[in-house]
């Protein structure tokens, strides 16, 4: 409160010396005689508030010795006044009487806005959960599958009994797989991997006359391993291969059924805040293996459907006569682990698309593309929003091979070489590799394949970005029914 | 860390640890605001008219910027400013809110300035923002995206538990608790810095009051240029129509971070012009901007990389917390000047 006067009077003082042509000295301290016209009232004051006068005042009076060099300092000192008494006299009675009472008026409306924050506001304690997921265990169906299985082992021999493998819908997370099922192997030995594909046909998990893309006189990228992964309910095989002085990463799935193939959002929740790294999505999940899918959060286009949810369909324009939910394709995947596409331009309505997801028992969707190969025709694209499709860029797609038959592509950068392939010509090389229907996913350094919990292909710049998504492929084989 | 997010439960009412201690710290900031206030001879009831205006505006704000950057969470935009329950808020709401509050309690006719509730309430608010920050502990979102692979820092206050829908543990840095601690010291270093500055001389045309709230502004933007960016829920802007090109380059840029770096080179310029008119043009303005301008780069370049070159997250924090300093010493550098100080008085008349 002392201060408050000290600085009244230094900042009146400081405004007139600052100025160089005002140097009559007498004519500042009576500038601050006339702007402090207050009387000198100690009487009135408390005890507490006279040691504050003093000491104000001492303090006062070594500035006014100074000031004497330079203008009237009595006079100063005789009209200076103690802030509290000049606070007191500037009001009167009633006007503080009032903003007391008001003031305590808003003192209660404060405890009871406090009362209802306590109650009401709690960042991400009681989240609006979009996502109904959290049964672990679909347990009367597992024990169904579990005593088929059973049986199929005891009858083995006498009666074909086929397996039945199964991940629940609305499970959090696949099983955990075999730890000693996954297995590397240099590029050099490339014809080991032959014998696991050959083990998966005995296991029959792949048909007899059914190919794979892995060749293993393929041109293998020369500082690479083939990764693999086997058992009853899934064969990868992840491998770096160089087309025309690119480095492509590949990884072929089979799976034994489709609910093996799945989509993951952080937090399990359509829009969540969080994001995290494609290897901690994947590894909380339990993937097999794992890719990027189209990094949704960060775009508000194409179509979104979650565990048979529809959780986007924007019909606000985007550009010309594109809305937002139709200016890219989507992929659909349906209960059977088949793609489904909808076409950039396509019409549709919210409640028409609930009704597609419902009649083709779709379970998710994945919103970038473009598609790249649909029905084992390779599709050309000349103009989409997402991705720089027309200049060299890091490509991600995933593409279907045959019924549960799956191969996902990457063109990244290598140490090497920056990677350079547009839309189209990613969208060759991915026919080449014989894929029915393929398409484009979130690319550059979004592209990502998770094996083994590490990223089996060389990110650009070599590092993970967070990401809101992932999709990927677990086992079916429940630890209870043992691997070992 | 595994703690039951609820702390009382009776019938329908549900009371959450995490609302709980937000409303601990808002209480615990103002009183603090309130004793500085009336230290200095105000009438404690121009605080008592801000409070509720404040904490009513920011609560807004705060969701406002959240539906915006997050609308696909909320059912409507009416629907996410009518139900408070649901969903989450952004922090940076609360200083629009605080700075409003302030207007209605002089609008009301009760604070006569505004410089001088707000130099009161910067403490307070530091605080309060240490204990909303705190909150999150209960709630587990404590954590950043950085897993502490080091066992020393693996606890509280660097690092904490989690665990992942496999049931997977990992430690991560605990973003939070150490924005908890950071605040907590900007809030001691503002209450310091309030009982020697608030009233300090300035040099005309500079007014006297509100220098402690820029300061704490500033404070509090260059901890949340470094820690936001190790969020893993940070929110983003999301430029419509013909400024979508703009979301490539910085749609990676978190608001926070956003909203930290105008908020600095807002003060700067403040004070750069209230320093050239009270001082005239100067060489270090130009240095102090040439540092200004240095520093961005490196924060610029630094968050960058720390998008790109993940792995070495680390090291590109120590950098970022470099340019952060620079930052915040020239700004602070630049306030300096236009403080008037006693040997001046004493060197031009003696």
């Amino acid at each position: 409160m002392s201060d408050d006067f000290n600085f009244e009077i230094d900042d009146i003082l400081s405004e007139f010396l600052n100025d160089t042509n005002n140097v009559d000295k007498e004519k500042v301290v009576n500038e601050v005689r006339e702007e402090l016209n207050y009387d000198y009232e100690m009487s009135n004051i408390s005890n507490n508030d006279k040691t504050v006068a003093f000491k104000t005042e001492q303090r006062h009076s070594t500035k006014a010795s100074k000031i004497t060099k330079v203008g009237n300092a009595k006079k100063y000192e005789e009209e200076r006044v103690h802030p509290i008494i000049r606070e007191r006299r500037r009001e009167p009675f009633v006007v503080r009487a009032t903003k007391s009472t008001v003031g305590l008026v808003f003192a209660l409306l404060s405890a009871l806005m406090l009362l209802w924050a306590a109650v009401n506001i709690h960042p991400a304690s009681a989240k609006k959960v979009n996502v109904v997921l959290g049964a672990k265990t679909d347990l009367v169906s597992k024990i169904d599958n579990v005593s088929n299985n059973a049986k199929s082992d005891a009858f083995l021999g006498l009666s074909a009994i086929k397996k039945i493998y199964k991940i629940a819908e609305n499970a959090v997370a696949a099983p955990t797989p075999d730890p000693y099922g996954f297995n590397k192997v240099s590029v050099s030995d490339a014809s080991k991997v032959m014998s696991v594909i050959q083990s998966a046909r005995d296991r029959g998990l792949l048909e007899e006359d059914e190919n794979t893309v892995f060749n293993p006189d393929a041109d293998f990228y020369y500082d690479s391993d083939i990764g693999y992964y086997l058992d009853d309910t899934i064969l990868v095989i992840c491998w770096k291969e160089v087309i025309d002085g690119n480095t492509c990463t590949f990884s072929e799935v089979k799976v034994a059924d489709a609910s093996q193939f799945r989509r993951k959002f952080v937090n399990d929740t359509f829009s969540a805040d969080a994001q995290d790294y494609a290897t901690n999505i994947a590894k909380s999940v339990n993937a097999v293996v794992a890719m990027n899918a189209d990094y949704y959060a960060f775009r508000n286009f194409g179509i979104v459907v979650y565990q048979r949810n529809l959780f986007r369909f924007n019909e606000d324009t985007y550009l010309d006569s594109y809305k937002n939910y139709n200016c890219v394709d989507t992929a659909f995947v349906d209960e059977n682990g088949d793609f489904k596409f909808f076409h950039r331009g396509e019409e549709s309505t919210p409640n028409a698309m609930e009704k597609y997801i419902k009649d083709n028992n779709i379970l998710f969707s994945i919103a970038f593309g473009p598609v790249l190969v649909e029905n084992g025709e390779l599709q050309y694209c000349d103009w989409y929003p997402a991705g720089e499709v027309n200049t060299g860029y890091s490509r991600a797609g995933i593409g279907q091979i045959s019924s549960l038959h799956y191969l996902y592509m990457s063109l990244n950068h290598s140490p090497e070489k920056a990677a350079r392939w547009t839309v189209n010509q990613f969208a060759q090389h991915f026919y080449d590799k014989g894929v029915v229907n393929a398409y484009c996913l979130d690319g550059g350094q979004t592209s990502e394949v998770v094996f083994m919990d590490e990223p089996f292909n060389y990110i650009d710049f070599n590092a993970e970005r967070t990401v809101t998504d992932i999709i990927y492929f677990g086992t079916a084989l429940d630890t209870w029914e043992g691997y070992y | 860390m595994n703690i039951n997010p609820i702390a009382i439960y009776s019938n329908s009412i549900v009371i959450y640890w995490s609302g709980l201690i937000i409303c601990m710290g808002i209480a615990a900031g103002f009183f603090i605001s309130m004793a500085l206030y009336t230290a200095s001879n105000k009438n404690g009831a121009d605080m008592w008219v801000f409070l509720p205006f404040a904490l009513l505006f920011s609560i807004f704000f705060c969701r406002l910027i959240h539906w915006y950057c997050h609308e696909e969470q909320y059912v409507s935009w009416y629907a996410s400013l009518s139900d408070y329950s649901n969903g989450s808020y952004c922090l940076q709401g609360a200083l629009l809110g605080v700075y409003l509050g302030a207007l209605c309690s002089k609008g009301l006719g009760f604070a006569k300035n505004t410089g001088k509730i707000l130099d009161a309430i910067a403490p307070g608010m530091a605080i309060a923002i240490a204990f909303i920050r705190l909150s999150s502990l209960f709630n587990s979102s404590c954590h950043s995206k950085y897993n502490v692979e080091n066992k020393l820092f693996q606890g509280l206050p660097f690092g904490i538990l989690t665990e992942d829908t496999a049931g997977n543990l990992s430690y991560r840095f605990a973003t939070f608790f150490v924005e908890f601690l950071v605040m907590l010291i900007v809030a001691i270093v503002l209450i310091s810095v309030y009982y020697r500055l608030h009233n300090s001389r300035m040099k005309a045309p500079c007014k006297r009051d509100g220098h402690i709230f820029r300061i704490f502004l500033v404070l509090f933007s260059a901890v949340e240029l470094i820690l936001d960016s190790t969020r893993n829920d940070s929110s983003f802007m999301h430029f419509p129509g013909q400024m979508k090109v703009i979301n490539k380059f910085f749609g990676f840029i978190s608001i926070g971070q956003l909203t930290a770096a105008f908020i600095i080179i807002g003060v700067l310029i403040y004070y750069t012009k209230r320093s050239v008119k009270a001082n005239g043009r100067k060489p270090y303005h130009f240095l102090l901007w040439i540092g200004y301008v240095v520093s961005l780069a490196i924060v610029g370049g630094m968050e960058y990389c720390v998008q790109r070159w993940t792995n070495m997250y680390r090291t590109i924090y120590i950098g970022m917390a470099v340019g952060v300093i620079i930052m915040t010493v020239v700004t602070l550098l630049m306030y300096r000047s236009c403080i008037y100080k006693n040997y001046e008085f004493d060197d031009e008349y003696e």
